[in-house]
């Protein structure tokens, strides 16, 4: 009980931390931990007894009626969400970001880089959102792409303990331009692109940079304006240790 | 190591969270039912406090 609540205090929880000695509660609810010993393994880490009560690595989300709405569980306790990305993708509540903000335009377009957080929590997964604003009467691009022309794309340049997944684009709209006789996918207006990804480096690294470069090409009904590229450095302190 | 189809494990989605309850860190029993009040809630499992 003791140590709970130093970690409370020394983590500023306000919520409640509970205690489920002899992992009674863990047992029942089927979250018992049984392969503990051969993940551990896997990271060449030796169990020591007094773990092999743990529960897997759990995250559930409840609905007003206490209704599992989300369930995350991971492969190992490293491996968690930030809490933005976790409300953002189970419930829809979507909190401001807020790391730090790069901006950049080439008129038609302006892009805003922007991370969920200034720090970053070794392991977690968290999000760098590239917000694009594009001038009513304008548009950029999304896949598939005819010839000539070229999609939104995203190249993140970082060290190699930066996991980054898949860039998260928003659906495209059909656009027909008849002075060219050809079908297109387009994003116009204010629109979101999401990247997830995780710093996996040990203890003790400091800040870690990115270097963010985002390829488009803007166009109206009557001209197109060369390819661009905008380029954005942004840089992550290692989140204290309480 | 078998990868695990984690779906299966625990309350499943769409089920009511089972109650519980245990006690906090002051050593007060809480249980989820009555501290959610009706509200949204995350449960958390974590290792440890200490390791």
């Amino acid at each position: 009980m003791g140590a709970l609540r130093e970690f409370a205090t020394a983590k500023g929880i306000g919520f409640p931390l509970l205690a489920d000695e002899g992992s009674h509660v863990i047992t029942e609810l089927g979250l018992l931990d049984r392969d503990l010993a051969a993940h551990h393994a896997a990271f060449g880490i030796q169990t020591r007894d007094n773990q092999l009560g743990v529960a897997y690595p759990a995250i559930f989300v409840l609905d007003e009626a206490g209704r599992v709405v989300a369930k995350r569980i991971k492969e190992n306790y490293r491996a968690r969400e930030g809490m933005l990305k976790l409300l953002d993708e189970t419930v829809g509540v979507a909190l401001t970001p807020a790391g730090p903000q790069r901006r950049a335009g080439t008129g038609r377009v302006d892009i805003t880089v922007v991370t969920d957080s200034p720090d970053y929590v070794r392991w977690q997964e968290t999000r760098l959102h590239l917000i694009f604003d594009v001038e009513p009467g304008w548009h950029v691009y999304g896949s598939p792409v005819p010839d000539g022309y070229i999609a939104v794309a995203v190249d993140i340049e970082a060290i190699p303990e930066v996991a980054v997944k898949r860039v998260e684009l928003p659906p495209t709209r059909p656009l027909r331009i008849e002075s060219v006789d050809e079908d297109f996918q387009v994003h116009e207006g204010r629109f979101e692109l999401r990247v997830p990804f995780a710093v996996n480096v040990p203890q003790g690294r400091g800040s870690v940079e990115f270097k963010i470069a985002v390829h488009y090409q803007a166009c109206s009904d009557a001209e197109c304006l060369p390819p661009a590229t905008l380029l954005f450095e942004l840089s992550l302190n290692e989140a204290a240790a309480a | 190591m078998t990868e695990l189809d984690y779906s299966k494990i625990g309350p499943a989605l769409g089920d009511q969270f089972p109650d519980f309850e245990l006690p906090d860190s002051e050593g007060r029993p809480v249980s989820l039912q009555r501290w959610r009040r009706g509200r949204r809630a995350i449960v958390v499992f974590y290792r440890s406090a200490v390791w």
